[in-house]
């Protein structure tokens, strides 16, 4: 049976491969095949210059389709124009496709049977780990290196799998608490620094007839974010990779303090009341709309927090590290930040598009880019700049928080098996909605755990 | 006339109480498109301060709606009409042949369709239609990669649809047909087709509707970004970090005002006229 | 007549179209997709056959077993509440004399609402804070009595279901309205000269003769029900806690999130037997009836 679904494949695959030879061979006819009906679908192409030897087409899937991402394709079609100019006869096929279909569904089935586009977004993490281990992803390692781009980079942990680069992000982000500065001003309260801080400060926003924390909390990894960061200052980073490892158990006295430690909010009703029904844009609504006094969130809604959408309240969010927490176990100035959302490679490409790749990769990931979307798109840059001039006051007191960061770690689920991960995320709802213990919770996030090591 | 005496008061105010829980929403949404992002977010359910219609200039624009409802129009009623022929032929044929051990083993073949999950489905129905040639073109990437299969996944319900209408016609029109001399094809065209337009108007608009709205089969086909359909741009203020409400809602008004078009006329137009040729009939 | 009706050629040619079209793109993915069921399959990497070991799993998976009975809340309030009001507000419909074409349009503009705008649009009705339906409760009634209609796992399935209602029960009644406007007038006629009157019309003629149109949505709610996904996945997404998950919702999370394609696919298949003998109940049940009549 096995052997039968390996010809099927087999046949799909050739079939494939003799389709996007077809493309890559520059017959600028050949690469026009799928618009049978509408003749007229890429003037790009139809301007082509006559056939050449150097042709080389790439197609490059983004997911930036969405109104709120024009900049940032804006700046991608830039650097794919200015690339194209500077190589006569390289094409580049933009495709843009709805990132949860895509991830899902889309390049899920187009790595299974072994034909990605040759250029695509891709999650580091499980995702990226998976298409390494089926061998679809070029290793960038020599290229990185050729260029002299290994060092630039803020971090490429998540895209390294045994010591080879198979990504490079094109920004990150950071989580912490974003506030609303009118509402501490009035009540004349203080960044809090530490754990007891933060809840007499929330006590007080309490009081005073706000919403302390904003939440929305339908979607489980929202609320995952304010608890990864409770959890970390309890335990520290790597007791994540333990229990992973079996070395630590989530029972473990400090796991279950980290648990404790986040009901506390819960119980002090210090959350958006009938948080769990709502979605995440619902979150920044209730900082924006002047409800919500704070918001646990990452970086990536800086954009909206400074825009239009702010009303009277544009320049007063503000942007704080989360507060240590007295005994714990933790890096207690360290962030949560990750470089996660990068491109990556196929590994069919051949010697010409590799070279062709390599070009798109130099001219994409320079300083100039980086700076652009920081300023323009207010994406926090993956590489390492040296000139910060002109970003906005938010984008600022942003940088100067992780500057000041200690240290900074992955997400849990970058880390735990994607099964416990969901598991993590109800147990969280459950404490939500005040449904269950902590210790409680800890048992069954721990039996998950056991489940998805023994399947290892 | 004689009826005109029972009191029909009542009925009408309980319809009306339905239509306007069922419309107010609808009510909100359309306010909404005339207000901005910021009135949403602070004042939710008051009227908008003036009525201007950025919402739907720059709907129109950033969602590309004049390019996408032009490629929406052309896959919905290509594959609507598909469906809706062989849907219809197939109904007839097995409602009113006579091949009866066959009729009842495709119409139960058939009826599966109903019961499949649909989302078991998106990652092997992808892989198969990157695979698949039409006349030495591949299929991935056309507008006919979409029509196929959308009338492909309409045609359950709509043969289940139109076989309960054929199978209640009275055999007597028939052997009228028959007498008249018409075969299988005349009486299919001639007989039975007009009689079941109201069937056929219903499950038309139903699978309109659902062709119209279809988002992910679309975005698994299509990558040519001229060939994109409507939800596409819909999508575009939605993006699940932050949703424009303001165009949102000027894009839904923009993109259902067709449909109801659609529906208001088949209305109007047949199923009316229908009833009442029926009856003189 | 019966040569006119049993001409081969025609027969084929009218079936063939929809059977080619269905084999490809419908029974071919469906063989594909149970097939995966019987791997331990990330969806990427080599797959290990596993035999029945996804199924045996399944039968112990309490979360499958909550969402199953989540469905089959879905189903009992489709066919406890929605199928009667269907019926009622069609039946007036058909009696009003006037505006009849206003309510017939009225009662189906939400049906052309994509799901996904629907569950925006509820979401917002719903909002705690400053949802319509919660502000119009503390306007009549006491503060407490506001809910929290989507985050309390006691009402979030309820929640879902009045938005689910509120975008189907059109179609159906333009279904409805279609077979009560195609009864033919003679028969009303006939029993209105028997002394019929109005309501017991309703009972007697109306409702028999749009039988066959009850069994179609007997089974479109049925089936649609059991495998509902979009409005449970976009309103809650099976939250809060997994306690509005349903087969579908659980099964995609499974086999696209958590990576266990070939799992989710097993999921698939239960869900294909159990809509297929809840069907094949329902077609037994009202074939029996009509014997009986």
């Amino acid at each position: 049976m096995k052997k039968r679904s390996t010809i099927i494949a087999t046949l799909l695959v050739s079939i494939m491969m003799v389709a996007s030879a077809c493309g890559s061979n520059g017959n600028t006819e050949a690469t026009n095949t799928p618009a049978t009906d509408n003749s007229t679908n890429k003037p790009a192409e139809a301007t082509d210059p006559p056939v050449e030897a150097k042709d080389v087409t790439l197609s490059l899937r983004h997911t930036q389709i969405k109104e709120t991402s024009k900049t940032r394709l804006k700046i991608l079609e830039d650097v794919v124009a200015k690339t194209q100019e500077e190589n006569k006869g390289l094409t580049f096929k933009l495709e843009g496709i709805d990132e949860i279909v895509n991830r899902d569904q889309k390049l899920k089935a187009e790595m299974a049977a072994g034909n990605p586009p040759d250029i695509f977004e891709v999650f580091g993490g499980a995702d990226l780990n998976l298409y390494v281990k089926a061998n679809r992803m070029l290793d960038l390692t020599p290229i990185i290196d050729e260029l002299g781009l290994k060092d630039k980079f803020a971090s490429l942990d998540e895209f390294t799998v045994d010591g080879k680069v198979y990504g490079l992000p094109f920004g990150g982000y950071s989580e912490a608490i974003f506030y609303n500065k009118k509402i501490f001003s009035e009540l004349g309260l203080e960044i809090p620094t530490t754990w007891a801080q933060l809840l007499d400060v929330s006590g007080k926003i309490k009081t005073a007839g706000y919403t302390p924390f904003g939440l929305a909390a339908k979607d489980g990894w929202v609320n995952g974010m304010l608890w990864n960061t409770v959890m970390e200052r309890n335990v520290g980073i790597d007791a994540f990779s333990k229990v992973v490892s079996g070395e630590a158990k989530w029972t473990d006295e400090n796991f279950v303090k980290g648990f404790a430690s986040y009901a506390e909010l819960v119980n002090k009703d210090y959350f958006t009341k009938g948080a769990l029904g709502l979605a995440y844009a619902d979150q920044g609504a209730q900082l924006l709309s002047g409800k919500a006094a704070m918001v646990f969130t990452g970086t990536w809604d800086a954009n909206r927090f400074s825009g239009d959408e702010a009303g009277d309240l544009k320049g007063q969010i503000g942007y704080f590290a989360f507060p240590s927490i007295e005994g714990g176990a933790g890096d207690q100035t360290s962030i949560n930040a990750s470089y996660s959302n990068g491109f990556g490679f196929s590994a069919n490409l051949n010697e010409d598009q590799v070279a062709a790749a390599k070009k798109f990769i130099a001219n994409f990931y320079t300083e100039e880019v980086q700076k652009r979307t920081l300023v323009e798109d207010k994406l926090l840059p993956s590489m390492k700049l040296s000139d910060l001039s002109g970003v906005d006051p938010l984008t600022t007191e942003i940088l100067t928080v992780m500057a000041n960061a200690s240290s900074s770690w992955k997400a849990y689920d970058a880390i735990v098996q994607p099964a416990v991960g969901a598991d993590i995320n109800v147990g969280i709802q459950e404490l939500i909605g005040k449904v269950s213990k902590p210790e409680k919770v800890a048992e069954k996030v721990q039996a998950s755990q056991d489940k998805a090591n023994a399947a290892k | 006339m004689e009826r005109s005496r029972s009191p029909q008061w009542w009925m009408h105010l309980f319809l009306m109480g339905y239509v306007v829980v069922l419309l107010f929403p609808l009510l909100w949404l359309f306010m909404s498109s005339f207000k901005t992002n910021r009135e949403i977010t602070v004042n939710t359910w008051a009227l908008p301060t003036s009525f201007n219609f950025d919402n739907y200039i720059a709907a129109w624009e950033t969602a590309n709606i004049g390019k996408y409802a032009w490629n929406s129009t052309f896959v919905t009623v290509i594959a609507c009409v598909l469906t809706l022929l062989f849907a219809a032929m197939t109904s007839f044929a097995i409602a009113r042949m006579k091949y009866k051990k066959t009729n009842k083993a495709i119409y139960q073949f058939i009826l599966l369709g109903l019961i499949v999950p649909p989302g078991a489905l998106f990652i092997p129905l992808y892989r198969l239609v990157q695979g698949i040639k039409l006349f030495g073109q591949p299929l991935y990437d056309t507008h006919w990669s979409l029509i196929l299969v959308y009338c492909t996944y309409a045609l359950p319900i709509t043969v289940f649809i139109i076989y309960a209408f054929m199978l209640s016609i009275p055999n007597e029109l028939e052997e009228a047909g028959i007498v008249d001399g018409l075969g299988a094809t005349g009486l299919f065209f001639k007989v039975i087709i007009p009689i079941s337009l109201p069937a056929l108007v219903t499950v038309f608009i139903l699978n309109f509707i659902s062709n119209w709205n279809e988002y992910i089969l679309s975005q698994l086909f299509i990558t040519s970004e001229s060939l994109k359909t409507l939800p596409t741009g819909m999508a575009t203020f939605n993006d699940g970090y932050r949703t424009n409400f303001a165009s949102l809602s000027a894009a839904v008004i923009i993109s259902i005002i067709p449909v109801l078009a659609v529906y208001v006329f088949l209305q109007r137009q047949i199923i009316e006229g229908m009833t009442a040729g029926s009856v003189k009939g | 007549m019966n040569r006119a009706l049993k001409n081969p050629i025609t027969y084929v040619a009218f079936i063939i179209p929809t059977l080619a079209l269905y084999a490809l793109f419908f029974v071919y993915p469906v063989i594909v997709s149970f097939f995966y069921g019987f791997f331990q399959w990330d969806g990427i990497t080599e797959k290990v056959f596993i035999g029945f070991d996804n199924f045996v799993r399944l039968w112990q998976d309490e979360v499958f077993r909550k969402a199953l009975l989540n469905n089959f809340y879905f189903m009992a309030f489709s066919l406890i509440v929605n199928i009667p009001l269907v019926f009622l507000i069609s039946i007036i419909i058909s009696k009003v004399r006037r505006m009849r074409d206003f309510y017939k349009s009225a009662v189906f503009v939400p049906v052309v609402i994509s799901t996904a705008t629907v569950a925006i649009l509820f979401g917002v009705l719903y909002n705690y804070d400053s949802g319509m339906i919660n502000q119009f409760i503390r306007l009549v009634a006491p503060e407490d009595w506001a809910r929290e209609w989507l985050s309390d796992p006691k009402l979030a399935m309820l929640s879902i279901l009045i938005a689910n209602a509120w975008q189907n029960i059109g179609f159906f009644i333009v279904l409805c309205l279609a077979a009560i406007l195609n009864i033919p007038k003679e028969i009303v006629e006939a029993s209105k000269l028997d002394g019929v009157n109005g309501w017991q019309e309703t009972w007697s003629i109306t409702l028999p003769l749009v039988r066959p149109i009850m069994f179609v949505m007997l089974l479109l709610t049925v089936s649609g029900t059991m495998k509902v996904l979009d409005i449970v996945q976009i309103m809650t997404n099976g939250g809060p806690f997994q306690s509005t998950e349903v087969m579908s919702t659980y099964m995609l999370k499974v086999g696209f999130r958590s990576l266990e394609l070939g799992y989710g696919s097993a999921i698939g298949v239960a869900m294909f037997i159990i809509i297929l003998v809840l069907t094949g109940i329902l077609q037994r049940i009202t074939k029996s009836e009509e014997v009986q009549y």
